[in-house]
C-alpha cells in the first residue's frame, strides 16, 4: 500500500516539477522517488495486508510484479536522460505519465476485487494511449495513439462487459467469494463472463488473434514508450490475468482451458512465424513480444498457483533483455535515421561495446544457456510437463527453436563485416549504467534463477 | 407488477422513438423543397467553405470546456457530503480534503501550465 500511494504522490511531483523551474533536470524526481518505492517494497515483504474491505492485498506476489514493473521504469528513465536530451517543456509530462501508468501495474499486480481490477487496466491503459502520441508532429506516432486507444477501450469495454456478467452471477465482485461460489453457479453467465474478461486480458497481453495491433502501435510509438509497452504493460497484464486465473476462476477451468490451450499455441507460432520475415527491428521486437506472451500463457495452462515464480522470473528476464535490446536500438536508429535491420549491419566494427550487449540481450531472449532467458524458459516448460501439458510443450519448443532463427540472424548483421558500418556511437553515462546492469542481471538470473524463482 | 413496471420503459421507448419518427416524417412531408447547390452544402453560414475539414483547429474553446467539465463533477460529489456534514463528522469532513487536495493540485497545474491562458 505505501508503495501505491507513494508512486501516486510522485507521479504528481513530477508534474510540478515540469511546471516549476526544474524543466532540464525533473527526471530526479521519478528517479529517486522510485528507487524509495522499491526501498518501501522491501520492508513491506512478508506482510501481506489487505486493505479497504479486501480491495487490494499486498502480499509477496504483489509486492513481486510492483518492483519488476518500478525497476523496469527506473531503467527506462534513467536511458531517458540522454535520449530526451533538449525535448523541450513537455518531457516532465511524459515522465508523469509513466509513473502515473505504473501505479496502475501496482493496482493489477495487488488487487483482490475485480473492480480494482478494472480500474488499475484503465489506469494503467490511458496514459499509455497518450504516450503513443507523445511525438506530436510524427504522423505515425498519432496513428499508434489512436489505434491504440480505439482498439484498446473496445477490449477495456468487453472485459468490464465480462466483469459484469460474473457479477451478475455470483452476486459479488471480490475474488475469495467468486472462488467460494463459483463451482456452485450452474448460469451460462459465469462461463460467458469469464470468457469475455479472457478477451480483455488476451488483447492487453497482444495474445494471437488479438494481437493485430500490437506491431502497428509498437512501431509508431516513440521508442522508449514501446518499451515501456514491451515490458512494463505487458508484465502487469500478466501479473492481473495470472491472479485472476489462478485463484477465482481455476474453478470456471472447463469453460477457458481448451480456449487458452489453443490461443496458447496460435500465439507461439504466429509470433515466431511472422517475426522470421520483418526487416525492421522495432516490428521484429513487437513479434517476439507477442511469441513471449505465448510463452508465459503457458504457465497459465498448469492452473497450478506456484506457476507464479515461473512467470516471475520470465517477466524479470524478458524485461531485462528487451530494455537492453531496446536501448540499443534506440542510439542505433538515431545514428543512421531508420531502425531497420540492415542498419545494425557491421555494427560490431566501431561499437563493440553495443554489439556485445545485444549479443546477450538477444542470446537471452532466444534462450541460449547460461543466461536467464534460458532457465526461464526452462522452469516455464518444466512446470507445464508436470500438469502433463505435453503438446503444448512440444509446439513451445518448436517455436523457440524458430525465434532462435530470426534472433540469430538480426544479431549476425551486427557482426557481419560491412562497408556501412555505422560511425561510433557515442553512449552516454546513464545509458551505459542501464545496459551494463541488464547484463549484469541477465547473468546473474541464468546462474542463480532461484533468487527470483521461489520469491512468491 | 413485475411486467407493468417494465411496460411502462418499453411505452417510453416507444414514445421516443416516436417522437422522432413522426418530426422528421412531418417536416419531411410538410415542408417547402429547395434543391440548390448552397443548400445541399454539407456546412452553410453564408461564407464560401475553402479547403479541406483536416487541418489544425484552435483547441481554446474545447480545452476550457472538458476542464469545466472536470471541475463540475467535482462539485456533484460536494452535494451528498454537504448534506450528510454532520453524520460524517471529522473523518468524512479528512476524506473530503484528502479528496479536494489533489484536485486543487491539478488545478494548480493546468493553472501553471498555461492552459486558461486565452492569448
Amino acid at each position: 500500500m505505501k508503495a501505491l500511494i507513494l508512486t501516486s504522490v510522485i507521479g504528481i511531483a513530477t508534474l510540478f516539477a515540469g511546471v516549476f523551474k526544474m524543466r532540464n533536470n525533473s527526471v530526479w524526481v521519478p528517479l529517486l522517488g522510485l528507487l524509495g518505492v522499491m526501498l518501501t517494497i522491501v520492508a513491506d515483504w512478508n506482510t501481506n495486508i489487505s486493505w479497504y474491505n479486501n480491495m487490494v492485498r499486498f502480499d509477496n506476489y504483489a509486492l513481486a510484479f510492483s518492483g519488476i514493473t518500478i525497476a523496469a521504469l527506473i531503467f527506462i528513465l534513467t536511458i531517458s536522460i540522454d535520449h530526451y536530451k533538449g525535448a523541450g517543456n513537455s518531457i516532465a509530462d511524459i515522465y508523469g505519465l509513466m509513473v502515473f501508468s505504473v501505479v496502475g501495474a501496482i493496482v493489477m499486480s495487488s488487487f483482490s476485487n475485480l473492480a480494482m481490477l478494472f480500474i488499475g487496466v484503465e489506469i494503467l491503459s490511458i496514459p499509455v494511449y497518450i504516450l503513443a502520441g507523445s511525438n506530436r508532429r510524427l504522423t505515425s506516432s498519432n496513428e499508434s495513439a489512436l489505434k491504440y486507444f480505439l482498439m484498446g477501450s473496445f477490449a477495456s469495454g468487453i472485459l468490464l462487459f465480462g466483469i459484469a456478467l460474473v457479477y451478475g452471477a455470483t452476486q459479488t465482485l471480490d475474488l475469495d467469494q467468486i472462488a467460494l461460489l463459483g463451482p456452485t453457479v450452474q448460469s451460462p453467465m459465469l462461463t460467458i463472463g469469464v470468457l469475455m474478461v479472457l478477451s480483455g486480458f488476451l488483447f492487453k497481453i497482444a495474445a494471437a488473434p488479438f494481437h493485430f495491433w500490437a506491431p502497428d502501435v509498437y512501431e509508431g510509438a516513440p521508442g522508449l514508450v514501446t518499451a515501456f509497452m514491451a515490458t512494463i504493460v505487458k508484465t502487469a497484464a500478466f501479473a492481473a490475468f495470472f491472479r485472476l486465473f489462478s485463484t477465482a476462476f481455476v474453478s470456471e477451468e472447463s469453460a477457458w482451458f481448451k480456449v487458452l490451450w489453443g490461443i496458447t499455441a496460435a500465439t507461439l507460432l504466429a509470433g515466431n512465424l511472422t517475426a522470421l520475415f520483418q526487416t525492421k527491428m522495432k516490428r521484429l521486437l513487437a513479434y517476439s513480444s507477442i511469441a513471449h506472451a505465448g510463452y508465459m500463457l503457458l504457465a497459465m495452462l498448469t492452473l497450478n498457483k506456484q506457476a507464479g515464480g515461473a512467470i516471475l522470473l520470465y517477466a524479470a528476464s524478458y524485461t531485462l533483455a528487451t530494455i537492453a535490446v531496446f536501448a540499443v536500438m534506440l542510439l542505433v536508429s538515431e545514428a543512421q535515421g531508420s531502425d531497420s535491420l540492415a542498419k545494425f549491419k557491421g555494427l560490431r566494427k566501431n561499437n563493440p561495446f553495443l554489439a556485445v550487449v545485444l549479443a546477450i540481450a538477444l542470446f537471452s531472449m532466444a534462450g541460449i544457456p547460461p543466461l536467464a532467458g534460458f532457465f526461464s524458459k526452462y522452469y516455464l516448460f518444466a512446470i507445464a510437463l508436470k500438469s502433463n501439458l505435453f503438446y503444448i510443450v512440444i509446439v513451445a519448443i518448436v517455436a523457440s527453436i524458430i525465434g532462435a532463427w530470426y534472433y540469430l540472424k538480426s544479431l549476425s548483421m551486427a557482426f557481419l563485416d560491412s562497408d556501412e558500418a555505422p560511425e561510433k556511437i557515442e553512449v552516454g553515462l546513464p545509458t551505459r549504467i542501464v545496459l551494463i546492469a541488464c547484463v549484469i542481471g541477465a547473468l546473474i538470473l541464468g546462474i542463480r534463477p532461484d533468487l527470483i524463482l521461489h520469491l512468491i | 407488477m413485475e411486467n407493468i413496471e417494465y411496460g411502462a420503459i418499453f411505452l417510453q421507448f416507444l414514445v421516443a422513438l416516436g417522437f422522432v419518427g413522426v418530426t422528421m416524417t412531418l417536416t419531411h412531408l410538410l415542408g417547402p423543397k429547395r434543391k440548390s447547390d448552397k443548400k445541399l452544402e454539407n456546412f452553410e453560414c453564408g461564407i464560401e467553405t475553402t479547403g479541406n475539414a483536416r487541418m489544425p483547429f484552435s483547441i481554446k474553446y474545447f480545452l476550457t470546456a472538458i476542464l469545466f467539465v472536470l471541475f463540475d463533477v467535482e462539485v456533484i460529489f460536494m452535494y451528498p457530503w454537504a448534506l450528510n456534514f454532520k453524520e460524517l463528522g471529522a473523518e468524512g469532513f479528512v476524506k473530503m480534503l484528502v479528496f479536494m487536495g489533489p484536485l486543487l493540485l491539478g488545478f494548480l497545474y493546468i493553472y501553471k501550465k498555461g492552459a486558461l491562458k486565452w492569448e
